[in-house]
């Protein structure tokens, strides 16, 4: 009886078995399969494109992050740097590259930008492999730091943000119309801290700046509050860093425990008391000569547009970004930072190349290479001003799986003809850029079509009538624009209003609307001030608006010429349309037909902005019921 | 009488769980190498040698893996062997204890062990290596690594029962290094051979070593669940040959 | 089928549970099963604390028991007496179910062996079981302890084993005499109500083993039932009221101490003989009559035997005036081991083989 149960229990086991093993086999063969193999790749290689992230770069010169080695063999295998030395056995499955003649950096680490479109696209065109941010959008921290851990192919550069900044109400900052927290005293210093923390900061960036530097007048954080941020940064762990314009407030920012500054100041070249307080805080400096000269009106963009291979691979938006210019110059400026750069270098200071793109005058990625020229006229060497832009930044900011061509890093790097050890223009002459170890595609820019997203249909809608929801509370509400943006001081303010009704209208009492007041102030080569609203939930992103024909409102004002702003087309910084709009002191309904207005392109539309121009000093306007149809 | 309630059960759980773990720490040879080897390895391989290249947060992870595989086999393989030969597996089945405690116990060391061996790497990983993770992810990690001991119970349990307390050790150790090492538990997969890297897939340690990197993002890239059902086919696999074995053990 | 299933996945299950919930359904499957099997078979009288009839059991299609019987009552103790290799430890086996005999029955306080409820009321101490060598006295005692319902206290048992001033050593550190005491300490943890103990004082000096001996009279006095297996019959001499004599897997002898030792009371006389095999076979005073080597034709006509007696001198009398040519004459006192010989019928005949059960059934 026992024997026969034993022999039926034990039946079903074998069976249970061999279908376990079986699929074992199974999931063990498609996970060969599935895994990333290192000659899958090679056999359909082409010049331009190698899909894989395991090649090998032979008879190459090498600048390591620090020094310069001859004649060497790099190995890449799965997006890392395998080995890098003489005369290494080359793997035969390992496609290789002849590197003769060229030298292979570290992937370039711009150490001060602001992310803005297509940012980190441009900068990795240029070979810039990683970017510090020193201010934008909070909300992208978490994606940057995604990003940046995988190991995956990506055609973006990776992103270490100090996320929002940290200034006073109404300081440096506020200016951009981007709503951002602000800080006003000492006590409150940890909190806001703790917040950029658990927002994702990789670390702060502090700003203390009055604008004495540039002839005005802007609130900045007091000293104790610059004190109390940056011990709580250091309690932290956050590495601080602080911008400045002037030796006064670099001094400050040094004593207070700043880790570094943003920007050199330029009002005074560094003394000797400030030497030594870098040198005793063992404090980095981010040059950003660069926009100095910019700022100093000096910024010789033709001598980079000349190169053909720079020339190239600009896309529209780092062209207009290079070709634009501070409103106003101030020349002393770059000669000062310059003479300054030198001596904190001279003094053993650590600099760090830092583009502060994309300020007018600089572009991303094309930005750091300007940086780096100007660091050569600093007196940097050329092996020095590259140590700047790669070993140097990661080692400041942590970051111990870049900047360098080193054996298990990884294969971040740019191959550029030419020694640029001897001569630092060679480093746009760039043959190749790996991100994780895969090649990236650079297309010439000159001949790419303008890429834009395929807009969403846009039906007719009622764009306010400012009854119930709020102005500016969201990016897509109503805000102020005005010729800040540029450089310019005109100021705007909006308001919502009611207006008691009478007679007509029983049932509907009352009736809200916007007023705008502000000031036309002289500054800008183009002053404006007034609203803006835009036209997709996202600020400035494009909708296809082409069965819209008319744009509809009800206005009046302080009578006089004024202009309706319209933003459309595919690039970002293209000039609006203008439509010159007359108000009166009454109510008056106005009927802008769209296609008449020109340079509207109605298939991607962006945003509409009433403004008061030139001829205005103080104005005021009201707007109502605004729709498309 | 024929059942006990679930309050005695428990206490019968923690009891044995707890003696089990008495006998294991005081026993030096099983402890200190436990215990020891997966921090002097990664304070030497990962922090001291290893600069650079997140390889402190990578290896952190890699170690994790060959630390709690360590308890795994050895708890349960030379645990069960040396308990069957001594005969007190056999007392233990005629006495009132629920065979699940006996297993329990086990695991429950194993944990023990595995969350003191993680706690140590992540000590040295954030003092000295300069690892920084986010709370999340060091749960992930945690819990990953010590649900991803079971198909490794499994394996001890299957050698336990078919070796002796003195082969157990040796064949243990015959599985575990070699295994640590090539699947990349020691020095990163992606280091190895190509041809290395392939025989890598066909161990469990491998699949649970990429599971864990992925929290980091620094896994190979292949799918997640095809580690998660290599690791289940493993663990049904040594648990229906533990079965077998501990049937015939009874029948004997 | 359900249950050899539920025994061999067991391991698998233990894995898969997580919850309490889970735990306590599988024990109801355990209580389930062994109310199915109350059902099935009629409870023994009262009083009777085990009964084991005609059980066999084999291994490997070699049969290592053969029709078993017994019966224990309460306050009784029961010596399993045989020498190495009789079947003794696989007839305590079948009795704590660790196997289920192939034939027979087997029932503890009228269940099925092997459930909880029986399990809950049994103590046992096995040959073979060394415990965890780093845990302490006290602490291998709780964690044994822990098992029972309403187990015995720490320093009783520490008392009633012997063990007082040991509490706090390490089991490793213990002498062979100490150790049993502790398995003897933990077989009783849960005041058995019925105590099985395998070979107790095996490997042990006498000193030891007569003060272990104290210790296992003083708990059969209390009113519980003892099975103990022993190759020593002085052991089971000292201990028990019935003894059951097993030797090749056979119930050779059962009776009282006094009866047994009686019987066992042997002598051997080795001799070469030219007496005729007839005629010693059906001599009255020779028990057992064991040929070594058979008449050589060519040269002398004498056998080499031995002889079993339970009167020597008698039986030698007899044989030198019988046969003149008696030589190499030599006598000893029969071992158990010889003393189990003689009782059987068979012999040194083969054990059964499975191909009679299998004709059997």
């Amino acid at each position: 009886m026992s024997y026969e149960k034993k022999s039926r229990g034990l039946a079903v086991t074998p069976i249970l078995l061999v279908l376990l093993i079986a699929a074992l086999v199974g999931a063990i063969y498609f996970m060969l399969n599935s895994a990333p193999s290192a000659n899958d790749g090679a056999v359909t290689t082409t010049s331009d494109q190698l899909p894989d992230n395991s090649f090998s770069i032979n008879a190459v010169r090498v600048f390591d992050g620090q020094q310069v080695l001859e004649n060497q063999t790099v190995l890449v295998r799965d997006g890392l740097i395998a080995a890098v030395g003489q005369a290494l056995e080359i793997p035969a499955d390992l496609q290789s590259i002849d590197g003769a003649g060229k030298t292979l950096l570290p992937g370039l680490i711009d150490s001060h930008v602001h992310l803005f479109g297509t940012a980190r696209q441009d900068a990795l065109r240029f070979g810039v492999t990683t970017a510090i941010d020193l201010f934008s959008d909070q909300s992208k921290l978490s994606d940057y730091r995604a990003s940046r851990e995988q190991l995956g192919q990506q055609n973006v550069a990776d992103i270490y943000s100090a996320g929002s900044l940290i200034t006073a109400p109404g300081g440096h900052g506020t200016q951009f119309g981007i709503p951002i927290p602000t800080l006003s005293n000492a006590a409150d210093a940890d909190a806001f801290v703790a917040a950029r923390q658990a927002e994702g900061s990789d670390f702060i960036k502090v700003v203390y700046e009055n604008g004495s530097e540039y002839d005005g007048s802007i609130a900045t954080l007091d000293r104790a509050t610059l004190q109390a941020v940056l011990a709580a940064a250091r309690q932290r762990g956050l590495l601080s860093i602080v911008h400045v314009s002037t030796l006064e407030f670099a001094k400050h920012a040094l004593q207070a425990g700043a880790d570094g500054l943003a920007h050199v100041f330029s009002d005074l070249t560094a003394d000797q008391e400030l030497l030594d307080l870098a040198r005793q805080h063992n404090a980095f400096v981010i040059a950003t000569l660069a926009v100095q000269a910019s700022v100093a009106g000096q910024s010789q963009i033709d001598r980079w547009l000349a190169l053909p291979a720079v020339d190239q691979q600009l896309s529209q938006v780092q062209r207009n970004s290079l070709s634009s210019a501070f409103p106003n110059a101030y020349p002393d400026v770059i000669d000062t930072a310059l003479r300054s750069v030198a001596s904190l270098h001279a003094a053993g200071v650590r600099i760090l190349a830092g583009s502060d793109a994309p300020n007018p005058g600089t572009a991303h990625g094309i930005g750091l290479h300007q940086e780096l020229w100007w660091l050569t006229r600093a007196g940097l060497s050329p092996q020095q001003a590259l140590r700047a832009a790669t070993a140097d930044v990661a080692d400041v900011f942590g970051l111990s799986d870049r900047g360098r061509i080193a054996a298990g890093l990884r294969a971040d790097m740019v191959l550029v003809e030419g020694n640029p050890l001897n001569d630092i223009d060679a480093t746009v002459n760039i043959a190749g850029v790996w991100k994780n170890g895969y090649r990236i595609v650079r297309t010439n820019q000159l001949a790419a079509p303008v890429q834009t997203a395929a807009a969403e249909k846009y039906a007719a809608n009622l764009l306010a009538d400012f009854e119930s929801n709020d102005i500016g509370d969201s990016q897509s509400g109503w805000q102020v624009t005005t010729d800040q943006m540029l450089g310019g001081q005109s100021e705007a303010v909006l308001e919502k209003r009611v207006e008691e009704l009478s007679g007509n209208n029983a049932g509907d009492n009352a009736n809200g609307y916007l007023h705008v007041s502000g000031q036309i102030r002289s500054g800008s080569m183009f002053p404006w001030a007034g609203a803006i609203t835009f036209v997709a939930p996202e600020p400035m992103a494009p909708v296809d608006a082409s069965d819209i024909k008319v744009l509809r409102f009800r206005a009046r004002g302080q009578p006089g010429d004024y202009q309706l702003m319209v933003f459309s087309g595919g690039q970002d910084n293209t000039m609006p349309a203008l439509q010159q709009i007359t108000l009166g002191s009454d109510w008056q309904t106005h009927e802008i037909d769209l296609n008449k207005v020109g340079g509207v392109e109605l298939k991607r539309l962006k945003a509409f902005a009433w403004v008061a121009g030139s001829g205005h000093s103080e104005f005021v306007f009201d707007l109502d019921e605004v729709e498309l149809q | 009488m024929n059942t006990l309630t679930v309050r005695h059960q428990w206490a019968i759980h923690c009891q044995e769980t707890w003696s089990e773990w008495l006998r294991l720490i005081r026993i030096p040879m099983f402890a200190l190498p436990t215990l020891l080897f997966p921090w002097m390895f990664y304070a030497f391989f990962g922090v001291m040698f290893g600069r650079g290249a997140g390889n402190a947060e990578y290896l952190m992870v890699s170690y994790g893996a060959f630390g709690v595989i360590g308890p795994a086999l050895f708890g349960f393989g030379v645990g069960v062997a040396s308990d069957r030969q001594q005969g007190l597996l056999q007392l233990k089945r005629v006495l009132p204890m629920p065979m699940s405690a006996y297993f329990i116990a086990k695991i429950g060391i194993c944990l023990m062990f595995s969350v003191l061996i993680l706690l140590g790497l992540a000590c040295i990983a954030v003092l000295m290596g300069g690892v920084r993770l986010e709370l999340g992810q060091w749960l992930l990690l945690m819990l990953i690594l010590l649900i991803g001991t079971l198909p490794f119970c499994a394996m001890g349990l299957f050698i336990g029962l078919h070796s002796n307390s003195q082969s157990a050790p040796a064949i243990i150790n015959l599985l575990y290094l070699p295994m640590a090492f090539l699947s990349g538990l020691w020095i990163p997969v992606f280091v190895l051979p190509v041809i290395l890297q392939k025989i890598a897939v066909v161990f469990p340690a491998y699949h649970l070593a990429q599971l864990a990197l992925s929290v980091i993002g620094k896994h190979q890239g292949q799918p997640l669940s095809g580690h998660v059902l290599i690791l289940l086919l493993y663990t049904g696999i040594f648990l229906l040959l533990a079965g077998l074995a501990w049937r015939r053990l009874r029948d004997r | 089928m359900t249950l050899v299933m539920q025994d061999y996945l067991y391991p698998a299950l233990m894995w898969c549970c997580k919850k309490a919930e889970n735990w306590t359904s599988i024990t109801n499957v355990h209580a389930i099963m062994s109310q199915q099997q109350n059902l099935q078979t009629p409870s023994n009288p009262p009083g009777i604390l085990a009964e084991v009839s005609g059980v066999k059991h084999a291994f490997e299609r070699l049969a290592v028991l053969n029709d078993i019987s017994l019966s224990l009552k309460a306050g009784q103790v029961l010596a399993i007496l045989g020498p190495n290799g009789a079947g003794k430890t696989t007839l305590v086996n079948l009795m704590l179910g660790v196997y289920k005999p192939d034939a027979g029955h087997i029932q503890l306080f009228g269940q099925t062996p092997g459930v909880l409820a029986v399990r809950q009321r049994i103590g046992v101490m096995l040959q073979q079981a060394e415990l965890a060598d780093t845990l302490k006295v006290y602490e291998l005692i709780r964690q044994f302890s822990a098992y029972y319902q309403s187990p015995l206290s720490t320093p009783r048992l520490l008392e009633m084993a012997g063990l007082e001033g040991k509490a706090k050593t390490r089991y490793g550190k213990l002498s062979g005499g100490e150790k049993r005491r502790v398995q003897f300490a933990i077989a009783l943890a849960g005041e058995p109500d019925l105590l099985f103990l395998d070979e107790p004082t095996t490997g042990l000096d006498v000193q030891a083993r007569r003060s272990l001996w104290r210790n296992i009279r003083a708990y059969a006095q209390r009113g519980a039932g003892v099975i103990l297996t022993t190759h020593y019959l002085e052991e089971a001499d000292a201990l028990a009221d019935q003894i059951v004599v097993l030797n090749q897997g056979r119930m050779v002898a059962a009776g009282t101490p006094a009866q047994i030792k009686q019987r066992v009371s042997l002598k051997q006389v080795h001799c070469r003989t030219g007496l005729p095999v007839a005629e010693l076979e059906s001599h009255p005073l020779i028990e057992k009559l064991q040929i070594e080597t058979q008449p050589n034709a060519d040269q002398d006509k004498l056998i080499q035997c031995t002889l079993l007696t339970q009167n020597a001198e008698a039986l030698l009398r007899d044989l030198l005036q019988r046969d003149q040519a008696l030589t190499d004459l030599q006598v000893t006192g029969a071992g158990l081991e010889e003393a189990f010989l003689a009782l059987t019928e068979t012999g040194t005949s083969a054990a059964d083989t499975l191909t009679d059960k299998e004709q059997a059934a």
